[in-house]
């Protein structure tokens, strides 16, 4: 359904355009902070992770922010000091993910306060995985097997999905949310002998929000509208997301 | 005893004011050799110092006392005619003039004619003529009426190549484009680099910088009127041109001679035979062309009523490979029935029709959407005598949006269709263009519009989190949700002397329909929205103050103007929405407000072996929405501070004639990145406030050469050569950021340019 791949070939097509590797002088801005936490109805622990933005053209890595106190806290009254496992990893030892309740994550770092909300919303199953095989390459998708992974939501309209691929045990690094309309077809192609595993989280309208910008800002480098920066649900202008989710999964072995 | 003499006196008055009898001279200005009516042509009464103007049919109308006169008739480019009239009845008289041919450079200057810029009630307008069109060059010879209006003052262009513009800080869909009074939806070729606009076919076009008349009205930054050839009513003739990349061809004809006459104008490019030379397989198999065709015929049934029917018809295709397609188009028709009840009173009757769609093919599925148009116009003007003038009317428009239709060849179970939303929009309006004396004219108005939102359909509304809430459904035709409400319109001449004058306006405009659109360029992927429960009308106040003077006996046109813009309920989309296929468009929109100022520097050379024009405008043009940068005001995307254009034409001879066009405007306002962080494992870039950063700064050459052939009996042709971008100057198009290939972790900047410098050569013709 991606117009845009449309645009970018009629523009080369069209064009008789020129390329060429321009140096920009981007004020650097002062470092933000960002902010990775998510919290599931399986089993804990759960991870937040705190680091901060570098120098555009710079390569370096992303320095981790340390000694910050980080809670999480629940509608129910459940509250909980996360301990930082390892530099800008904090982690929970206590708190369980129920669907249906809202959680609170605060973060107090460097004399700041960030402050984040999410609900859990109710859990879809997974039916069942299906693969074909593809054999030309047309458009973006490659040649290979690709996956659909089939699931059964009443409420459309409301519901939110996103799903981790798990390829041999391997996090795709890719991001996948449901566009709301059908079955989930994975754009990746897979081989003979691949075991994979579908897990899918349901999450909020925010995160949904935040993840379907981050896509956009990590995936359509050469598109022309306005870039933003994905609208975080956390508070005081912080980098990130924090989301409360509901996962379940399958596993297919490719044959 | 007072009120008494008071009513004799006033019973005198009259009496005073009657002896001397008043007759109307009337009728209409023709050019004597195509017989087509000439648009704003100028009746002069020597002995009174008084005249008018034609109207858009050509036709006149001056009421002035018995007696004998000497009366002038004039219209630029063509020569003037004078004649003796003894006038002690109303008489009609119908003029033809010659066209003094060539160039502009033979035209007796009078004194009436060329300081229309000082003398007339317009301000913030801007008239090209064919004649101008065709000696400015263009970018593959294709000579466009958009392009070239992009070159005056307070016209921004969209970009590179773009038929797209911007005017006084609006966007490009509050720009009302109009062909034959049929509103033209998306006025653009090939992905904008041709504009719908055949040269061939255009007669007069004119465009209001933000304060047209009270008989416009819908969009918020300017008005287009283009008005199509009528078509030779003395004889058949052909004419034609072959181009590098198109190539068109005119045939017109009398109906019956002097009484009717027709005209085809049709285009075809043919850019996609170029890449049939291509080696690349997928490129060779790769159809991309567009075609147009406009048509007018006209008939005089009798002396009071004449009849037009005119219509467009564009179809662009692209087609790659199978994979993805891409058609789209515009189709108008517009049938007008000019009557005259009097001398006096002139009524043209309009009805419209207008349409827009597009459908996009990626592999099986097909996206389909519209937006369709039943338009019924009345529009009076009554020539009370010469000072004073009155129009009014009404406009009743009938919309129908088809956001969206996916339907899907192997898989029906993803096909979809978005309801359709259906409008009515009214407006009726008077107008009242009055000289109060020599020295003073005024012209005001006062619009009234009204725009209600019908059913069938469902309505929703939404929580803050773009869920929805609520659906009330309605019938066929019920009312959901009306808006209206006054749009008045001011301007007033001041004329400090013969040859300068100043000028003011006000005008308020709404715009109940919006275009939707994620991409910053003209896309052709356009979604319409009407105003609803949720999406407000659109509002624009606009002032403008401008010092008109002309210098040389008229042979230099100079003027200055100053405007501020202030814009309500201006639309943006939700960072990071979907526009396409969703029926929940609404919740992705937010609203704000905008303004823009500037001022506007215009010189003119309109006679003499040197024609053309220099203009420069500074502007400032920002937005401002809660949702976006923290609710602070940002630059638009178009916010061009700098804006310079030069045009210079030179006729050597009758025969050879040289032009040159120099740009330069400052570069868009973009969001960049200014720095990167870590997520998942991704790394993502972090951006700047939004429109906070530049692209560089643009400017250009183009050059061009007309030579016309020696006429053999009625055959005349001429070569055209031009070349776009002579320095080769490498603007930046668009400026993205990529992984180094042999450092992947490092980032660099990368700059594409479209088009270096690009010759072309373009045969004419006509017989």
């Amino acid at each position: 359904m991606n117009t845009k791949y449309l645009i970018i070939a009629l523009m080369l097509i069209v064009l008789v355009s020129c390329e060429k590797v321009i140096d920009i002088d981007l004020s650097g801005i002062e470092p933000k902070i960002v902010i990775e936490g998510i919290i599931t109805d399986q089993q804990e622990p759960y991870i937040v992770k705190i680091s901060k933005t570098n120098d555009y053209f710079n390569s370096a890595n992303y320095p981790a922010v340390t000694d910050a106190m980080v809670t999480i806290s629940d509608n129910v009254g459940n509250h909980e000091i996360l301990t930082e496992i390892s530099d800008g990893i904090y982690q929970t030892s206590l708190i369980q993910g129920v669907s249906g309740r809202t959680y609170t994550l605060k973060v107090i770092a460097e004399g700041e306060e960030y402050i984040a909300t999410s609900t859990m919303q109710e859990a879809v199953e997974v039916d069942s995985i299906s693969y074909e095989y593809m054999s030309s390459n047309i458009g973006p998708i490659e040649q290979g097997y690709k996956l659909t992974c089939h699931y059964d939501i009443s409420d459309y309209a409301n519901t939110y999905c996103r799903f981790n691929i798990y390829c041999n045990s391997e996090l795709s690094s890719k991001y996948y949310i449901s566009p709301q309309i059908f079955d989930f077809g994975i754009e990746e192609a897979f081989a003979i002998d691949d075991s994979i595993r579908i897990e899918l989280l349901v999450i909020d309208k925010p995160v949904h929000t935040y993840l379907l910008m981050l896509i956009e800002l990590t995936e359509d480098k050469e598109m022309t509208g306005i870039p933003a920066n994905p609208t975080s649900n956390i508070s005081n202008n912080a980098l990130g997301y924090f989301s409360a989710c509901t996962s379940r999964s399958d596993s297919i072995v490719i044959q | 005893m007072r009120k008494k003499s008071i009513i004799v006196l006033l019973l005198l008055l009259c009496n005073i004011l009657n002896a001397q009898e008043k007759f109307t001279i009337s009728g209409h200005i023709k050019d004597a050799a195509t017989g087509e009516e000439l648009i704003g042509a100028t009746i002069f009464v020597k002995e009174l110092m008084t005249g008018g103007i034609t109207n858009v049919y050509g036709f006149y109308s001056v009421t002035i006392p018995a007696g004998e006169y000497t009366i002038e008739y004039s219209y630029i480019g063509y020569e003037t005619q004078k004649i003796e009239i003894y006038l002690n009845q109303s008489t009609k008289k119908n003029v033809e003039l010659l066209s003094t041919g060539i160039s502009l450079q033979e035209v007796v200057v009078t004194a009436e004619v060329a300081d229309k810029n000082v003398k007339s009630t317009e301000m913030s307008v801007v008239k090209i003529t064919p004649k101008e069109i065709k000696a400015v060059p263009v970018l593959f010879g294709e000579q466009d009426i958009l392009k070239t209006l992009q070159l005056m003052p307070g016209v921004k262009s969209a970009g590179e190549g773009s038929s797209g513009f911007y005017v006084r800080g609006g966007g490009s869909d509050q720009n009302l484009i109009l062909l034959d009074e049929a509103p033209v939806y998306n006025a653009s070729h090939l992905m904008g680099f041709f504009s719908v606009f055949n040269s061939d076919a255009i007669k007069d076009m004119k465009l209001y910088k933000g304060n047209a008349p009270a008989e416009f009205g819908g969009r918020l930054s300017s008005v287009l009127d283009v008005k199509m050839n009528e078509g030779n009513s003395k004889r058949f003739s052909t004419s034609g041109g072959i181009g590098l990349i198109s190539s068109r061809l005119t045939i017109e004809s009398p109906i019956v001679k002097n009484k009717g006459s027709f005209i085809i104008t049709g285009r075809r490019t043919y850019a996609d035979l170029l890449l049939k030379l291509s080696s690349d397989e997928s490129l060779k198999n790769t159809v991309l062309y567009f075609y147009d065709f406009n048509m007018k015929a006209n008939y005089r049934l009798n002396q009071n009523n004449r009849i037009f029917l005119s219509g467009y018809f564009g179809n662009d295709v692209l087609d790659m490979d199978g994979d993805m397609g891409f058609d789209w188009g515009n189709t108008t028709a517009t049938f007008r029935w000019n009557h005259l009840f009097s001398d006096k009173l002139f009524l043209n009757s309009t009805i419209i029709y207008s349409k827009y769609k597009y459908m996009i093919g990626i592999m099986d599925d097909n996206i389909y959407s519209s937006i369709q148009d039943y338009n019924l116009k009345e529009d009076f003007q009554y020539f009370l005598n010469t000072r004073n003038t009155l129009k009014f009317g009404f406009n009743s428009i009938y919309h129908t949006f088809s956001p969206g239709k996916l339907s899907s060849d192997v898989n029906p179970s993803k096909n979809k269709e978005i309801d359709n939303k259906y409008a009515l929009e009214n407006a009726a309006y008077i107008s009242h263009s009055f000289d109060i004396n020599p020295v003073l004219k005024i012209n005001y108005g006062l619009r009234y519009s009204m725009f209600s939102y019908i059913g069938a359909g469902n309505v929703y509304t939404y929580n803050d989190e773009g869920g929805i809430i609520d659906t009330t459904s309605y019938k066929s035709g019920e009312l959901i949700k009306n808006y209206g409400g006054f749009e008045p319109r001011f301007l007033v001449n001041y004329l400090l002397n013969e040859k300068s004058s100043v000028k003011f306006s006000y005008t308020r405009n709404r715009q109940y329909i919006h275009l939707i659109t994620n991409f910053t360029s003209s896309s052709n992927i356009d979604i319409w929205q009407p105003s609803t429960n949720i999406v407000e009308p659109e509002i624009a106040d606009q002032l403008a103050l401008g010092y008109f003077r002309n210098l040389k006996q008229n042979k230099f046109e100079t003027s200055v103007e100053i405007y501020y813009k202030n814009l309500q309920n201006q639309i943006d989309i939700k960072d990071g929405a979907e526009i396409i296929m969703n029926e929940k468009v609404e919740s992705e929109l937010v609203f704000g407000n905008g303004y823009s100022y500037g001022i506007e520097f215009f010189l003119r050379k309109k006679v003499g072996k040197l024609t053309g024009w220099l203009s420069y405008t500074w502007s400032k043009t920002e937005r401002q929405f809660d949702e976006i940068n923290n609710g602070d005001f940002f630059p638009a995307v178009y916010d061009r501070t700098h804006d310079v254009s030069i045009v210079g034409i030179y006729n050597f001879t009758k025969r050879l004639s040289v032009s040159a066009t120099w740009v330069y405007y400052t570069g868009n306002a973009v969001t960049y990145p200014v720095g990167r962080y870590e997520i998942g494992n991704q790394i993502v870039p972090v951006y700047s406030d939004r429109n906070s950063q530049r692209m560089p700064d643009y400017h250009r050459l183009d050059i061009g050469l007309t030579l016309k052939n020696k006429k053999k009996r009625k055959f005349e042709s001429s070569w055209n050569f031009s070349i776009y971008n002579v320095y080769a100057r490498q603007n930046a198009y668009t400026i993205s950021f990529r992984s180094k290939e042999n450092s992947p972790m490092e980032t660099e900047a990368v700059q594409m340019s479209l088009f270096s410098i690009v010759p072309s050569i373009t045969y004419n013709f006509k017989f």
